[in-house]
């Protein structure tokens, strides 16, 4: 469903009257979008389907705060990002604690190594082979959220530069150097998957 | 002259074509000289390749956000239906004001205390009514008359 700026501008004055039907349509236009970004975001289904929701419910709540500087999927994409962003803390600390206990209880070799990731038979065919996509998605598990953030936004949700801009509040130098540092360590990241230099 | 460190260090800005003009064949002309860069290059763009690959389904953009390019990936087709739970929500954590039944939007609007007044007000009321109707006395047949004082 893509809806003209004109059609956007009557939803966000329907949406700021707290109008139930108009917020349906809402979240029905949007919530495979946001769905998706979340879920390659955190990388876990039941994660992403429980933030999403969140997502949709700081956007019924603060509407108001919605300028229209930006459009409104944009600025969406800020709400859902930042919200990531504070999930992903979350998690980490929770796992970081986990890991904690784990340590103390003797079993810390079950936690060293960081995510398994099998080696093709093929190296050749690997960039080619249906496994590459997992191996990817650990490898982007494995970023900072802010590398993670920019490589799914502009690799996997194809945002333009401007609309990074727009939804990470950084200036477009930064947007394009850490962006080239993310996808730096997202290959690094794939390279250690994989165990071997990605195919040349 | 690039050097093969700054080469490597623009390949994300080449591939998306953000360089000028300039840098941008100064890019080229050093691929083209250097095999090893080249082969640095196309497995860079391989990974990026890979990552449009996990795409499942193509679906309309995002109103307000650009098309997809042609190496954008789309979106899961499984995206679960996420309105009724935020429906619940709503509901729940805005006291039935939102999203509620006529009795939790009432609770919703109205203050929790002035709700308990009326209910406490209803219940005065309703226990005056019953009491009222048992302390009357029953009505005198017909054709009776009023007992006498005894002698």
């Amino acid at each position: 469903m893509t809806l003209d700026l004109e059609a956007e501008q009557a939803l966000v004055v329907r949406l700021k009257r707290r109008d139930e039907a108009a917020f349906n349509l809402f979240v029905r236009a949007y919530q495979a979008k946001v769905f998706s970004l979340v879920q390659r975001m955190l990388g876990n289904r039941a994660e992403a389907e429980d933030l999403a929701q969140e997502v949709f419910i700081t956007v019924f709540r603060s509407i108001d705060s919605f300028r229209g500087d930006s459009r409104l999927g944009t600025w969406l994409y800020r709400v859902a990002i930042n919200h990531c962003k504070n999930r992903i803390k979350y998690l980490d600390r929770r796992v970081t604690r986990g890991h904690d206990a784990l340590d103390e209880e003797g079993g810390k070799a079950l936690t060293e190594g960081g995510p398994v990731m099998s080696r093709p038979d093929r190296p050749d065919e690997a960039m080619h082979g249906t496994e590459m996509g997992g191996v990817i998605e650990r490898a982007l598990g494995l970023l900072e959220e802010e590398h993670r953030a920019l490589v799914v936004l502009r690799d996997l949700e194809g945002l333009s530069y401007e609309e990074i801009m727009t939804i990470t509040g950084l200036p477009e130098g930064t947007v394009k150097s850490r962006l080239h540092r993310a996808r730096a360590a997202l290959r690094e990241a794939i390279e250690r998957g994989l165990g071997y230099k990605l195919p040349e | 002259m690039l050097t093969d460190d700054e080469v490597r260090d623009l390949f994300s800005a080449y591939h998306d074509r953000e360089l000028s003009p300039e840098r941008n064949d100064a890019v080229r002309a050093a691929l083209d000289a250097n095999a090893a860069l080249k082969r640095e290059y196309d497995a860079f763009v391989r990974m990026l390749a890979g990552l449009s690959a996990m795409a499942a389904a193509s679906e309309a953009p995002l109103p307000g956000v650009s098309p997809p390019q042609p190496h954008d990936p789309a979106k899961p087709a499984d995206a679960p239906d996420l309105l009724g739970g935020v429906q619940r929500r709503l509901q729940k954590r805005s006291g039935g004001k939102f999203y509620g039944d006529g009795w939790s939007r009432l609770a919703g609007i109205l203050p929790l205390e002035l709700l308990a007044t009326l209910v406490l007000i209803a219940l005065v009321v309703a226990y005056a009514a019953m009491t009222m109707v048992s302390t009357r006395p029953a009505p005198a047949p017909a054709g009776a008359t009023a007992p006498s004082a005894p002698r």
